[in-house]
């Protein structure tokens, strides 16, 4: 373990390049914009310096820490998400007046955070990480604090948040005290030499509806649509792809090392499936009636919590590999989708309704098109990236015999379609009140194309993303 | 990769190519857009005529996907289903290309037009070539998609956008039957490709029923059978051309050159067959006794096609592949045919579409009179025509395993003569009944000249010398000659009936002479899923509301909605009583599952 490795990981690099960022605008006092890019870059930056270590492979600090392929997968992943992130605040800057400079560089933090999530192996660690993400999302949900809105949807993520750490810390508590360590490879060796008891159990349980808050799965989900309205459009799109995905990788973690053990699965298993079928159903149905966008995409957000959580409950390595491709389906939609809302908002900052999408194709031909790939890739239609992430959970789950959880979700995905194409159909057939042309910058019409084409492309031709994953998980 | 494998590939490139170029840079250009897709259209067709010579191979397959157990290939398979099937997609897709020159040829947004043509042609031929179930669902949502386009391409009105999303749906029903078939398929068999051989994964398993049901799915959905055949008579609200590409001659088809493709999955069990069956021969009934008493020209040819596709799943439920194919075929031919027929009388009557307006066209348009007259009689199985070759293939198979379904057919058969008759006698015959059919004129020699080649095929197709029959495989001589003739007889005699009474009633008459309301109705299909669809939303969308409004969200607005200062909003949000009830949620939901888990263990 050397030190260069250290200061190049992204939790490090992030962390002090956030500590900078945020020194140099107390004193220099900086214009906002150029605090932005400086992010940008931190996270490119981050990216070229992960590169000559991506084939490394240890596990460092005692098995505190570990570094292998599916670590610097995600780590990647979070970069992504929060270049993305932040590439959609700069977007919306009109919407957030104060402490402009501070919205940007929060995120370092948090991704800093999810970055470590990726490589823990130890309950301790993952518990801090986890505390990293949740507080710093605490502040960026409640950020527009002169909107009543926002603090209300901060603090009630707030509550919900810490009730959900205290069952996660005495989850952990649990399985410390019966296995006497909370390195996950001692908890699984124990698991294999001793029967397990019903402590270890409600450990086990314990966690999961810890980790169920951050997947919003059902029953854990209610703050999330309320949250998703409420926060700030960008924050929201990093709610929805990177906190879902740092619950998910910590479970990914979780569940193939300490609590792997068939004696263990006979009992998370059922809770997985239980999770997954309430949130595909309630997800899907409740999004039915929805009229704002952002509330539309949040129960949205905990149907496909329901879907990945199906690839989990297959436990199996098709399963695994489909979680990690789903998301990176889910990236490229929910970020389009976003960033449309963003364009969309800054002529109506009260909120972005169905309604308001009436007639987009005649305001802006490529914002209509970018968000109906979004909305189909999210309804799973071939042959976009959703379909492909659709079909390997399906598959997955129906070969470990969880063949009416699969029944369920493909009859919830065709009932979610009605919401998607909803949009579409807005889109395209109604008529707006107003045609007046929106205008992109640049870089915003390129991204936009990225990501509309990305959809296509890399649902067309999944290999290569479906081979990185497999490499990934051998 | 040598040239035969290069070029076998090109079928598909071809195509592809073409959809990209005009949607990305020939959109200004909508002449530049027809020579590039025509074009495409015709490379298409000249490699399927070397595949049928057998100078074309199968590529090298591609490996597509492939992790732990899940394997999916990028492949072709040119067998004679498929040989047979590419040439009649290229061939009536090309005459198809042609005539949408001149159809489409003052429409501002005919760029658009032909790249989402060459769009579909690109997954019908990824369909026919469809080396395994991912390939060929992937190629049939495409296809569903690009037919959506199609449909609702003069989205400007209504009507049209409704048709789209009515077809969309239908197919999403279909479809969601359809792939979880393939998912079955897999489980049983550890493979997606369509290998005869693994049908010894699942031969007699008890669920094969099952499965063999719900890959038909698909097929119900895609080739508009009952109960999901509402979609195809609205389907005819897009361009004419595309009606007859799309909805006659080939997607629809899919659903049936798809139940051949699978049909080692079908013959293993008994009662699949049967049902399959039925359904085909309840929807050819359903549709023509429909026909009987439409006024508009398209959906009277729209209910002719269902209920033709009708006797081609009637044919594979009867285990008659081959005469399906042939009938699939043939059909093909006619019904493009008389839907350019019916385009070209559109296209100068200045799109009325009610036969009881036009009357006396073939003195103005003899080239679409006699084309048409050529269609008919192969819709009608007047003797001499492809169509009652075909015909009657099927009812002697189908005679063979089951007599009831045969005169039903028969029937079929004879309404089928009936309702073409009174079609083509108030289009063409007795006296002009409107202004317009008055000064109705010949259409260009563009339109004119695929209607001619397609009608020399409507006339020759059913014959041995054409052999398409004999390309499929072996003919079937199961039956005596004796019984042959007989079923000849019986069908000439029926068809000549049906000819006969249409003829005699509906000679210079000037309105309907009498009206059956379940027929003119449909059935009632439409109202019957409007009641159902419409009560099932408004009671859902009812409960979720409730829901909505008294679990999940006394959300925002209500909550913040009184709120004056941030230390109020910060007490208000603990009182309301909101946030308790989340957390209490929360904390129910975890109890709940502790106390599940304790009882159980």
């Amino acid at each position: 373990m050397n030190a260069l490795f250290v200061l190049c990981s992204p939790e490090c690099f992030l962390t002090l390049s956030a500590l900078f960022l945020l020194l140099w605008q107390a004193i220099a006092k900086p214009n906002y914009k150029s605090v932005g890019i400086l992010v940008l870059a931190s996270y490119l930056i981050s990216g070229v310096l992960l590169l000559p270590f991506v084939d490394n492979q240890g596990i460092y600090w005692n098995g505190l820490y570990v570094w292998d392929k599916m670590a610097v997968l995600w780590k990647v992943f979070f970069l992504i998400t929060g270049f993305l992130v932040t590439y959609l605040s700069l977007e919306s800057n009109s919407l957030i007046t104060k402490g402009r400079a501070e919205f940007y560089t929060l995120p370092l933090l948090t991704t800093a955070g999810m970055a470590l999530l990726a490589s823990v192996r130890d309950f301790i660690l993952l518990f801090v990480g986890l505390e990293i993400v949740t507080v710093s999302f605490y502040i960026l949900v409640a950020f527009q604090k002169e909107f009543p809105s926002a603090l209300e949807a901060g603090v009630k993520y707030l509550v919900i948040g810490a009730l959900a750490s205290s069952f996660l810390v005495m989850g952990i508590a649990f399985v410390f005290g019966i296995t006497g360590s909370t390195q996950f490879d001692e908890v699984a060796r124990f698991a294999q030499n001793n029967p397990v008891s019903t402590p270890l159990v409600l450990g086990l349980i314990f966690v999961l509806v810890g980790l169920g808050f951050k997947a919003s799965a059902v029953p854990f989900h209610v703050w999330t649509p309320d949250v998703y309205q409420g926060a700030s459009t960008p924050i929201t799109s990093y709610l929805a792809v990177g906190s879902k995905a740092a619950g998910f990788v910590v479970l990914l973690r979780v569940l193939n090392l300490p609590f792997y053990d068939q004696s263990f699965q006979k009992h998370w298993i059922p809770l997985i499936v239980l999770m997954a079928l309430l949130s595909v159903i309630l997800g899907n149905l409740a999004a039915i009636p929805q009229r704002n966008i952002k509330r539309m995409l949040g129960y949205s957000s905990i149907s496909h919590g329901g879907f990945l959580l199906m690839g989990l409950s297959a436990h199996n390595t098709i399963g695994c590999a489909a979680v990690i491709y789903y998301f990176f389906a889910y990236l490229v939609a929910i970020f389009a989708a976003f960033l449309v809302v963003i364009l969309l908002e800054k002529n109506q900052p009260s909120g972005i309704s169905i309604k308001d999408f009436n007639g987009l194709y005649q305001k802006n031909g490529l914002l209509a098109w970018s968000m109906a790939f979004a909305m189909i890739s999210l309804a799973g239609l071939p042959p976009l990236m959703g379909f492909f992430g659709k079909l390997m959970v399906f598959l997955a789950a129906w070969e470990s015999g969880q063949h009416l959880l699969v029944i369920v979700g493909a009859l919830c995905a065709a009932a979610g379609l009605y919401y998607y194409i909803g949009v579409v159909r807005a889109m395209f057939w109604a008529e707006p009140e107003t045609v007046q042309r929106i205008v992109l910058s640049p870089a915003t019409k390129v991204l936009l194309w990225i990501l509309s084409i990305g959809s296509i492309l890399l649902g067309f031709y999944a290999e290569p993303v479906i081979k990185l994953v497999g490499a990934v998980l051998s | 990769m040598n040239t035969s494998s290069l070029l076998a590939w090109v079928l598909l490139l071809a195509p592809l190519l073409s959809a990209f170029m005009i949607w990305a840079f020939l959109k200004p250009f909508p002449f530049l857009s027809q020579i590039v897709s025509v074009g495409a259209c015709a490379i298409s067709f000249l490699i399927a005529i070397g595949v049928a010579l057998g100078s074309i191979h199968e590529p090298v397959t591609i490996n597509w996907i492939d992790i732990g157990g899940l394997t999916v290939q990028l492949g072709m398979v040119f067998d004679s289903l498929s040989k047979v099937m590419l040439l009649v997609v290229t061939g009536v897709g090309l005459m198809i290309h042609i005539y949408s020159m001149g159809y489409m040829g003052e429409d501002p947004g005919r760029s658009r037009f032909f790249a989402e043509l060459s769009l579909f042609m690109l997954s019908m031929l990824g369909i026919v070539v469809a080396t395994n179930f991912i390939m060929m669902y992937l190629f049939w949502e495409l296809v569903g998609v690009s037919s959506y386009l199609l449909i609702g391409f003069w989205f400007e009105k209504p009507s049209a956008a409704n048709a789209a999303t009515k077809a969309f749906l239908a197919n999403r029903i279909g479809d969601f039957g359809f792939l979880l078939g393939i998912i079955m398929f897999w489980t049983f068999t550890g493979s997606l490709m369509f290998d005869p051989s693994l049908s010894s994964y699942f031969k007699g398993h008890p669920l094969v029923t099952i499965m063999a049901l719900l890959l038909f799915c698909g097929c119900v959905g895609k080739s508009a059978q009952i109960p999901l055949h509402v979609w195809l008579p609205d389907a005819m609200e897009g361009p004419t051309p595309v009606s007859a590409l799309i909805h006659a001659a080939t997607m629809v088809a899919a659903g049936v050159y798809m139940l051949c493709r699978i049909f080692f999955v079908l013959e293993q069990s008994e009662q699949a067959l049967e049902v399959i069956a039925w359904t085909g021969g309840i929807t050819a009934l359903v549709a023509a006794l429909t026909a009987t008493q439409q006024d508009d020209i398209k959906r009277i040819l729209a209910y002719s096609t269902m209920s033709q596709l009708g006797y081609m799943v009637m044919a594979v439920g009867s285990s008659a592949t081959i005469a399906a194919m042939f009938h699939l075929c043939t059909h093909a031919f006619f019904k493009a045919l008389l839907f350019l027929g019916a385009g070209s009388i559109l296209h100068v009557l200045h799109h009325e579409q009610d036969i009881w307006k036009m009357g006396g066209l073939w003195k103005k348009m003899p080239l679409t009179f006699l084309t048409f007259f050529i269609g008919t009689c192969a819709l009608a199985g007047v003797p001499g025509f492809s169509g009652f070759y075909s015909k009657d293939t099927i009812l002697e198979m189908v005679g063979e395993k089951n007599k009831m379904l045969f005169w039903l057919g028969l029937f079929t058969a004879g309404l089928t003569a009936f309702y073409m008759t009174r079609l083509f006698v108030l289009t063409f015959m007795g006296a002009p009944k409107s202004e317009v059919a008055e000064h109705a004129h010949e259409s260009p020699f563009v339109m004119g000249l695929p209607m001619v080649v397609l009608s020399f095929f409507a006339l020759v197709g059913g014959y041995s010398v054409v052999g398409i029959e004999k390309a499929l495989g072996t003919t079937h001589e199961a039956m005596s000659q004796a019984a042959k003739l007989n079923v000849m007889i019986l069908s000439v005699l029926v068809g000549l009936t049906g000819v006969g009474i249409g003829a005699f009633a509906y000679w210079n008459k000037q309105k309907e002479i009498v009206i059956f309301p379940l027929f003119k109705n449909k059935f009632y299909f439409d109202e019957l899923y409007e009641l159902t669809l419409l009560k099932l939303q408004q009671l859902l969308a009812g409960v979720f509301a409730w829901l909505d409004e008294w679990i999940i969200g006394f959300g925002i607005v209500r909550g913040s909605a009184f709120l004056v200062s941030v230390g109020g909003e910060l007490l208000r949000v603990f009182q309301t009583g909101n946030i308790r009830s989340y957390a209490f949620i929360f904390g129910a939901g975890a109890a709940a599952i502790l106390v599940f888990f304790l009882i159980s263990s």
